[in-house]
């Protein structure tokens, strides 16, 4: 089944196949992730973008498996570096996260512990990975990775009150780098942070996955800070993975109407002013997502057939996939400056 | 998309505002400290214009906005309001001329959640302003109440009169904020970061409703935002603030096209474009913003400035200069090319 050539060959570090997600609650089971696949090539870097409450950090909770008690993973794999992770058991998994697979959490700049210097807090995370390591070679360590995230690396020894907001989210990513993962996820990594600082951050990011030839999955509700840190990019509507192609691709030519408008409504300071498309609507209620295609209540060039069938998540050129009946009508965006 | 600048006189005129804010105050102990958050602050804004007040966290963009609402009181400076034939001195407005004056002027927040009583209907809360004015009798209230929803977008107005904010998402709820804030025909709103809490797709559409109201009822805006491309989309012009000053003014394509300030550059080169082919210039300026604790006398940006000559070292902060017509910039630098 190879319907993503370029990175299904033996370079694929990540392989998930229709992963589909469902948390129980009261009234009945939310469909948060629905059948979603993709792969991920080895030091690639991969966008999800899409509007809060869409699945993309339940996909990544999903790849992770920090799953709360009431997520459910239903059906579908995700092969992580030849081992199907869907199933396994929490303490296999253990194995596995941080090592191979290791995350940026959202916010979690913010959750340092106050009282703790913040190169102890690391070096109590590293402890449990490495028995074996002596505090000294920890130390080590983590001067290595402050060094490699931009960090002096005597600040291992000052408080989190003595970093600011931009130094205290390189001390997570050195945290997240700790253990050599093949995979790092980056969950709205810089959403909190001014523009300077966003910059200085994403760079950092993308020189070291340059440098270590890591995999990065970067989640983010802006089009802009994916279009610039990722080679390939996928849309989530309503916990489905509507449109996945190469930036290069997507950006100018989208081929979903969800990622069209999107993209349409996103304002820039390049380019010429334009009017924006709003997006009328709001996200459905995923406990009873609509029928057929999940966007046809808000979408503009909806007919019949979209209410009553789902489209297929078709191939339509190469490594260029989308989920819509009618891909086909949907306008060129063009780029921003000729 | 923008409107024609009056050439009446101004209706907000600010001059010389400051606010000083102590640091370290205690029971017994006096404030020997202060942060500068607001210094020297002059601009105006024309009646139906709408000015983006734009910087990083900490610059001191809603402190203005805030003082300008007289949500606080300034240190120092004036605030003029065109009131009909009348001149309101702002600043030194007490108890009496407050209800007076927020008939005049209102304010929108960031927060959606946080703005509300959970326990008011949505009639109640846009009906509030009407009723603290004494402005017509309960039928009349009701009827402007449902008409400014209709405005707003939110239709058919009966079904959302008596709902509580609880049952609205967060972009039904700012179009609520909106409503109250316009119930009375105020002749200016300070909006904060109105849309910065909502999704991209939404945001659109909640700028637009408030780009045709203020073109509708004439409302001129203070329009504070951390976001250059959403103050692209909203303002006529621009005013970027750095530490409690104004560094650069500028009519909205002037500044964006030719950035003179060199913190107006790196902020500008800083913000990620959505298109993937764009290759942004590079920041010129490293580290992040400080607070201004008793800043010395010298320029703000001084430590951070690629360009600083023995000029900025030994002199003043820089005056805020007209370089180029209706072009603003406070910078020795600048000013010696120019």
């Amino acid at each position: 089944m190879s319907l993503d050539q370029r990175s299904s060959s033996t370079e694929a570090v990540l392989e998930v196949r229709n992963l589909t997600m469902h948390y129980k609650v009261k009234a009945g089971d939310v469909r948060a992730v629905d059948d979603v696949s993709f792969s991920l090539a080895h030091g690639e870097a991969l966008g999800l973008v899409g509007e809060s409450g869409c699945g993309k950090t339940s996909v990544a909770m999903s790849l992770i498996r920090l799953l709360a008690d009431n997520a459910h993973i239903i059906d579908g794999n995700i092969n992580l570096v030849g081992t199907d992770v869907a199933y396994l058991s929490d303490e296999d998994m253990r194995k596995h996260r941080w090592s191979d697979i290791s995350m940026v959490f959202q916010g979690a700049m913010n959750a340092w512990n106050p009282v703790y210097k913040v190169g102890d807090q690391i070096w109590e995370a590293m402890e449990l990975h490495f028995p074996d390591m002596q505090e000294l070679e920890g130390r080590k360590r983590i001067a290595e990775l402050f060094e490699l995230v931009g960090l002096a690396p005597e600040m291992m020894d000052r408080y989190p009150h003595e970093f600011s907001g931009g130094m205290r989210q390189r001390a997570i990513i050195a945290m997240a780098l700790s253990c050599d993962p093949k995979i790092i996820i980056a969950d709205e990594p810089t959403t909190a942070l001014d523009v300077i600082v966003q910059d200085q951050i994403l760079k950092e990011l993308k020189h070291i996955q340059e440098s270590l030839g890591m995999a990065i999955i970067y989640i983010s509700h802006d089009v802009a800070v994916i279009a610039e840190v990722s080679d390939r990019i996928g849309v989530m509507y309503a916990g489905k993975l509507v449109e996945l192609g190469s930036t290069d691709e997507v950006f100018p030519h989208p081929k979903h109407p969800y990622t069209y408008l999107l993209l349409a409504s996103t304002p820039s300071v390049k380019g010429p002013r334009r009017k924006l498309a709003p997006l009328e609507g709001e996200p459905p209620d995923l406990l009873k997502p609509p029928s057929g295609c999940r966007f046809h209540p808000r979408c503009p060039w909806a007919t019949e057939v979209c209410a009553k069938e789902e489209p297929p998540f078709n191939e339509i050129s190469p490594g260029h996939k989308v989920a819509c009946w009618h891909s086909e009508e949907v306008p060129e965006l063009g780029r921003l400056e000729a | 998309m923008t409107t024609e600048r009056t050439n009446n006189a101004p209706l907000v005129k600010v001059e010389n505002l400051q606010k000083l804010f102590p640091v370290g105050r205690g029971i017994f102990r006096r404030a020997t400290q202060f942060i500068h958050a607001v210094d020297d602050v002059s601009f105006e804004i024309a009646s139906g214009e709408s000015l983006g007040l734009v910087g990083e966290s900490g610059s001191g963009k809603t402190t203005t906005g805030r003082i300008l609402a007289r949500l606080e009181k300034p240190t120092g400076g004036t605030i003029g309001l065109q009131d009909g034939d009348q001149m309101l001195d702002v600043a030194s407005i007490e108890k009496d001329g407050m209800k007076r004056f927020r008939r005049r002027v209102q304010m929108i927040f960031q927060d959606p959640y946080e703005s509300m009583n959970p326990r008011r209907t949505i009639f109640d809360t846009i009906a509030e302003p009407l009723q603290v004015q004494g402005i017509g009798r309960l039928l009349d209230r009701e009827e402007r109440v449902a008409e400014l929803l209709e405005m707003v977008g939110l239709t058919p107005a009966a079904n959302f009169l008596f709902r509580y904010p609880h049952e609205l998402s967060g972009g039904q709820r700012q179009r609520v904020a909106i409503a109250r804030a316009l119930v009375i025909n105020p002749l200016f709103v300070v909006a904060d970061e109105p849309t910065s809490m909502l999704d991209v797709s939404i945001r659109i559409s909640i700028m637009d409703i408030m780009l045709s109201l203020a073109r509708e009822l004439g409302v001129s805006y203070l329009y504070i935002t951390h976001d250059l491309a959403v103050a692209r989309y909203m303002c006529d012009r621009i005013a970027v603030m750095y530490l409690g000053k104004i560094v650069e003014m500028a009519l909205t394509e002037d500044l964006l096209g030719n950035p003179l300030h060199p913190y107006t550059r790196a902020l500008l080169s800083a913000v990620p474009v959505p298109d993937p082919s764009y290759q942004r210039p590079a920041v010129e300026i490293q580290g992040g913003i400080t607070k201004a604790i008793d800043p010395k006398p010298v320029c703000r940006f001084l430590d951070r400035c690629p360009w600083a000559t023995d000029q900025c070292r030994t002199n003043d902060h820089p005056k805020l200069v007209e370089m180029e017509p209706g072009h603003w910039v406070s910078c020795y630098v600048v000013e010696q090319s120019h």
